[in-house]
């Protein structure tokens, strides 16, 4: 476990996951392939339109004039009887170009005085946003009529009205993604190692803008196809003879009367290529905030879970050291096995895990992020996230198996018999709801309370936690609570229905020192007074110490050690135990030397290590730890846990 | 003057709420904190959230401005330093932040963020600069191949060795590690904290070490301060702040760390509840004159609502601003 | 919240003032001669000279833009170089036109939106939800005057259940109103309400996924009570500001909408106005615009206050 001497790199290669870039992942779906091909195509079609385009899109036939699709006229003919496709066509070029254009001017100058004035910030951003505003305030399309009324009609005074109202986008969202970044750490440490500022607002900060800008143009060069098609259709951007989908539409809404075909090959072209661009900027957007478009509704089959049934009841609540079921707690859990799917074959973040709470006392799951502790406790209330499932094992609690139970049945556990309390208390509150309006929840779910009374109980609660003013208090939103008060509105949330059992997930870890002392401590009286047992889940161990009577210590989805509190930490009978204990710094100890270390890193649940799971960080480990998965004997789950005791080091 | 940095009643305050260009009210961050920090050596910072431990790492790199006070960098004035910060005092001071996914740009690949700092301290043709780079993962304990690598595809220690790296890179003396270990697992934190002092006793650097966690800084420094709402409370040599608090907050603080030792947890829970009891929680409220802590002290008195007690000394090596002992 | 409301009635004089500062020297830098619009190309100088002294346009600019600035504030719009019709009146006459197609238009871009959202969000992947991703995807593409026009082509040519265009004033035949505004305002919404359902949608989804969600169900709540307690509340901050910028883009859109069913509302008057450059008209209707939109944002501001407590101001 002592790192060896010598600094030896960190060869083991774990994270071999490498982050793909967003342009691979944009060509990895089909959606936006096929977006990106077609838009290919339409700017093929619209730059070669002499030579795909069967007529002179001028060509007037006034003996042709509205006609219905035909084969020398595939999509009819105009009211000058010009030849609608070849109109179509040639239109693509407008409404592309002009597109394209305006988009283009009005990225690099918005994106500029957005990184300029977030940059100086102060009175040059404050009056700048001033007139932003102003700006923003003049609906779009009336601000291209101001423009169009001072320049004129035509497609070049079209496109700098539209460039003009973009740009003000690009400014609001460089001067945004400017502000927030410069508040990022990276800005920090590149002042802090002196880099010039130039360098840090173009080298630093402006490639971390280029993901929302992409999105934003993508969305963008759809707007302007609409805007432009608009101001056309209005007869105030392109010259009305000329090929332009907007100026056909008009063409088609003079004429609908007669022949109502013409507007449906231009008004088709327009939302075809603004969809394009639509989809591909979703597309952009999903990639680079890493959201995954939900899927189909996946519900756990209800039989999927293998039923256990409750084994001859162990007379001693107080240690259950061995593998298989789990009885005589309050609360039983056995062989509670998790699995997500990952790739073809899933990932088991908890495997086969079994515990015992006892009616009235404190038990303790501990382990390093990623340890499955957190997905114990979701998984008693039934609450284990979507896509995992629970694949085997069961939970009794008071005769019933809540592993199997349905959805029905377990809310009327929830809140009542077993509630919980999570790690970050202002998170774990609607920031837009009243302290009172939530705390009372779980009353009015399980006790036909009337809103007063269930307002009394909670008031009375809030003051029996500790909570000042306590009934003044219950009409505060959780913004206006500290951490501590927030989290001993949450306790006092949890016990309005005198539940039997506590879950309590990291519940002291976002919390400052002094204040986890005083949290903890009420819970110890709470539990006094309420006679409710507790699973205490953390990562700290002075936490576990000061508060539980038995520990589980879990490691990549398994216990791999339990039993009373003194026993394991006095003498700690497997390997994971004993270094997490030499690695913790301990303010009892002088200033030290160097702490010993656990090398490498917990394995991710899709590529686990063969036999023991903890053998290649282990420096106990024998041949026999790497062949056979290692069953928890005897309250350990170590091959040599009876050595381990004999060899103190 | 020996000391290679020297704090001077450093004082910081910030535009408090919304009418903050028009000259509104200031909430000060930091108020008359002073301390040193030798060569070599390991000055340890600790104290909860709002104690303004953040602010002075920030102001000692010039990432914050301080409304009074000094800071000597070995006797040069680094607040008289004007709107330019001199590129010797960027080569000499560096920081690592708590969080190296946030302190690392996403955008840049490992080599590209520490060959950045090296182009700028020690202009070199590329090819040095490439030696130079690997020399530094391999200080902190890297292979080469961790420079082609974008920081979302390092564990949360990796990262933290190249946040190291680029602190590392223009070859600083003094280091400030603000939590630089607090986000990362026990494990994980132990191997850090062994290398951020393999780094002090092979390169002479002087950390100044920030952080909640008593512990940590324990392990970490000889000599630390304990800071309560901008105020340094009490400093002075750790074992004697540890093992003998003097300031009341040192003892609530002390009594309310949770060791890993089941045997002691009765005697400090009742330790913690005699200080609790003691406390007279109504006192009025905060201002800027008096002890911050006076309303959850256990020994207030009118005194203490009145003026801030001075830093006297307790001992040979110990300091406290405690009416108490004034 | 009554400290809410004067802040950002402050606010939205302060918009309007350089909103009309703008207005006025965009007038300015225009050009075209107010004068010779007026007179034509054969009037005498000293015609142009008596008419250029009766517009007041021989006094310097800054002087001009004071008196344009306190008449405006007055309610006084200046006449239309054309008809030399009183701007305000013109105005006036043509509001209840465009207001009662904007408002319903809003109307139902905010209720099937807000519905098609919050259905699509609190059962992602259903079908219905799918139904609704397609809706919203084809929504935004769709021109809206596109739609006006097949609407119109569907419902009132073939069909003959709506008139095909112009406008009969609600106090003339009250079911006639109604009926000449159906179709306009569903063209009209489509864009606003595709946006809105889908804002909504993935604010839902969000707000879903939330710790606060964790702890209700772990609390033993019911999934309507969380559905319609917590998360509709807490989807709809978010996209208030979207709402409000969609109501802004209905209030535009009208333009392009009355240009399609022939309605005499402001969008047909400004769109005259910039063909004809009439510049007080264009300045007026312009003007009324901005007034509406900043109406729109204040109230948008008033609801994110009453639903977003660390909206308000301490």
């Amino acid at each position: 476990m002592t790192s060896s001497q010598s600094a030896a790199p960190q060869m083991t290669d774990l994270d071999a996951t490498r982050a793909s870039t967003w342009t691979d992942q944009l060509l990895r779906r089909p959606a936006s392939l096929f977006c990106l091909a077609a838009l290919a195509l339409l700017a093929g079609t619209a730059i070669f339109a002499p030579l795909v385009a069967p007529y002179h899109p001028e060509a007037v036939d006034t003996l042709r004039r509205l006609q219905g699709p035909s084969i020398d006229h595939w999509l009819g003919t105009d009211s000058l009887g010009r030849d609608v496709l070849s109109r179509v066509i040639y239109g693509a070029r407008v409404s592309l170009g002009a597109a394209v254009v305006s988009v283009t001017l009005a990225a690099v100058a918005g994106t500029s005085i957005g990184l300029l004035i977030g940059y100086l910030g102060g009175w040059w951003d404050s009056v700048a946003m001033r007139v932003v505003d102003a700006l923003q305030s003049i609906p779009a399309l009336v601000f291209a009529f101001a423009i169009i009324a001072l320049v004129g009609k035509g497609i070049v005074p079209t496109t700098l009205a539209v460039a003009v109202i973009f740009a003000i986008a690009y400014i609001r969202i460089a001067r945004g993604v400017m502000l927030r970044e410069r508040q990022r750490r990276y800005v920090d440490a590149a002042t802090a190692a002196g880099l010039p500022t130039p360098r840090i607002i173009f080298g630093e900060i402006l490639p971390n803008m280029v993901g929302p800008l992409v999105v934003e143009t993508a969305i963008l060069l759809g707007s302007a196809q609409l805007i432009i098609a608009m101001l056309s259709f209005l007869g105030l951007g392109v010259d009305a003879d000329a090929a332009d989908w907007g100026s056909m539409l008009n063409d088609a809404r003079i004429y609908q009367g007669v022949h109502p075909f013409l507007s449906i090959p231009s008004g088709l072209a327009i939302t075809f290529s603004v969809l394009l661009f639509n989809v591909l900027g979703d597309d952009l957007r999903d990639i680079l905030t890493g959201t995954q478009r939900p899927a189909a509704g996946r519900r756990a089959p209800q039989g999927a879970v293998a039923l256990s049934a409750p084994a001859a009841a162990d007379a001693s609540c107080g240690v259950a050291k061995d593998e298989g079921s789990q009885t005589g707690g309050i609360l039983d859990v056995s062989g509670l096995t998790i699995e997500f799917p990952v790739g073809n074959n899933g990932a088991r973040v908890l495997d086969g895990v079994s515990f015992s709470l006892c009616a009235g006392e404190t038990f303790g799951l501990v382990g390093e992020s990623g340890s499955g502790k957190s997905q114990t406790a979701l998984a008693i209330l039934g609450l284990t996230p979507k896509p995992g499932m629970v694949t085997a094992g069961s939970v009794h609690f008071e005769g019933r198996n809540l592993a199997t139970a349905g959805e029905h049945d377990l809310r009327r556990v929830r809140g009542k018999e077993i509630a919980m309390i999570f790690q970050d208390p202002m998170a774990a509150f609607s920031p837009v709801h009243t302290i009172g309006d939530q705390v009372i929840v779980p009353l009015q779910a399980h006790a036909k309370l009337s809103r007063a009374a269930a307002r009394d109980r909670a008031a009375d609660l809030l003051d029996r936690v500790g909570v000042p003013n306590a009934r003044r208090r219950l009409d505060d939103y959780p913004h206006q609570f500290s951490g501590g008060m927030a989290q001993r509105a949450m306790i006092a949330m949890a016990l309005t229905c005198e539940p039997k059992v506590l879950l309590a997930d990291e519940p002291t870890t976002a919390l400052d020192v002094t204040i986890q002392a005083q949290v903890l401590d009420l819970l110890h009286e709470l539990q006094q007074e309420m006679e409710m047992a507790i699973l205490l889940i953390t990562h700290d161990l002075g936490v576990v110490a000061a508060t539980c009577d038995r520990v589980g210590v879990m490691y990549s989805g398994q216990i791999v050690e339990t039993g009373n509190m003194s026993d394991v930490f006095d003498t700690p009978r497997h390997p994971y135990t004993r270094a997490l204990m030499e690695a913790t710094p301990h303010s009892s100890s002088a200033f030290g030397g160097r702490l010993p270390t656990i090398d490498g890193r917990v394995p991710p649940p899709w590529n686990l290590p063969q036999g023991c799971r903890f053998h290649p960080r282990c420096r106990f480990a024998i041949k026999a730890c790497t062949v056979a998965p290692v069953p928890l004997m005897d309250g350990s789950r170590c091959l040599r846990a009876g050595e381990l005791l004999m060899a103190e080091v | 003057m020996s000391n290679l940095l020297d704090v001077q009643d450093l004082t910081i305050d910030y535009p408090a709420g919304g009418g903050a260009m028009w000259g509104g009210k200031r909430f000060v961050a930091v108020r008359e904190a002073s301390f040193s920090i030798g060569q070599g050596e390991t000055f340890g910072l600790v104290g909860e959230s709002g104690s303004g431990k953040t602010t002075i790492g920030r102001a000692i790199l010039r990432l914050e401005k301080a409304a009074a006070g000094q800071i000597f960098f070995e006797g040069r004035s680094v607040t008289d330093f004007g709107r330019t910060t001199p590129l010797s005092y960027r080569r000499d001071v560096q920081i690592v932040f708590q969080d190296p996914s946030s302190s690392l740009n996403p955008r840049h690949r490992v080599g590209k963020i520490l060959d950045q700092v090296i182009a700028r301290h020690e202009p070199r043709p590329a090819k040095d600069r490439v030696r130079l780079r690997d020399e530094l993962l391999e200080k902190v304990q890297l292979a080469p191949y961790h420079a082609t690598r974008f920081p979302a595809e390092l564990s949360g220690g990796q990262k933290q060795r190249v946040a190291i790296a680029h602190a590392l890179a223009s070859k600083p003396r003094l280091v400030v590690c603000d939590e630089a270990v607090s986000a990362l697992d026990v494990s994980t934190q132990g191997q850090i904290l062994n290398l951020l002092r393999e780094l002090q006793d092979k390169l002479g650097i002087s950390y100044l070490f920030i952080s909640h966690d008593l512990s940590v800084v324990r392990h970490m420094s000889r000599r630390i301060a304990v800071m309560y709402l901008g105020r340094i409370v009490e400093t002075g040599d750790a074992n004697a702040v540890y093992t003998d608090p003097q300031h009341p907050y040192t003892k609530m603080l002390l009594a309310s760390v949770l060791l890993p030792h089941p045997g002691e947890r009765d005697r400090k829970r009742q330790e913690r509840l005699q200080l609790r009891a003691q406390a007279n929680a109504s006192t009025g409220s905060l201002s800027a004159t008096g002890c911050p802590f006076r309303s959850r002290c256990p020994s207030a008195h009118s005194r203490c609502a009145e003026t801030m007690p001075p830093m006297v000394a307790v001992g040979t090596q110990r300091k406290v601003a405690c009416h108490l002992y004034s | 919240m009554r400290k809410l409301i004067v802040n950002r009635l402050a606010a939205s004089f302060g918009v309007l003032f350089l909103v009309s500062t703008l207005l006025f020297f965009m007038a300015e830098l225009s050009p075209i001669d107010p004068v010779t619009l007026s007179l034509g190309d054969s009037a005498t100088p000293e015609q142009e000279a008596m008419k250029r002294a009766e517009l007041g346009l021989d006094r310097p600019a800054l002087t001009r833009y004071a008196k344009w600035l306190g008449q405006a504030a007055g309610g006084d719009l200046g006449r239309s170089y054309l008809h030399g019709h009183d701007v305000a009146n013109e105005l006036m006459r043509r509001l209840p036109v465009t207001l009662a197609l904007c408002l319903g238009a809003m109307a139902i871009a905010l209720v099937v939106g807000l519905t098609a959202g919050i259905a699509g969000g609190l059962q992602p992947g259903s079908i219905a939800d799918r139904v609704i991703t397609l809706v919203v995807s084809l929504g935004l593409a769709l021109p809206g005057f596109w739609l006006g026009l097949l609407l119109a082509m569907a419902f009132a040519v073939h069909l003959r259940w709506f008139p095909v265009i112009g406008y009969t004033p609600l106090s003339v035949d009250p079911l006639a109103w109604m009926r000449g505004l159906v179709l306009p305002c569903v063209g009209l919404s489509i864009h606003a309400f595709s946006v809105i359902a889908r804002q909504v949608r993935g604010a839902v989804i969000e707000a879903s996924a939330s710790t606060y969600v964790q702890t209700m169900r772990a609390a033993g709540a019911s999934s309507r009570t969380i559905a319609f307690r917590f998360v509709v509340k807490n989807a709809i901050v978010p996209v208030l500001s979207v709402i409000g910028l969609q109501m802004a883009v209905i209030v535009s859109a009208s333009v392009v909408m009355e240009h399609v069913f022939a309605l005499p509302g402001i969008g047909s008057m400004l769109l005259e106005a910039i063909v004809t450059n009439d510049m007080p008209l264009l300045q007026g209707g312009v003007l009324l615009v901005a007034c509406f939109v900043l109406a729109i944002n204040l109230v948008v501001d008033i609801f994110l206050g009453a639903l977003d407590p660390r909206a308000r101001p301490a």
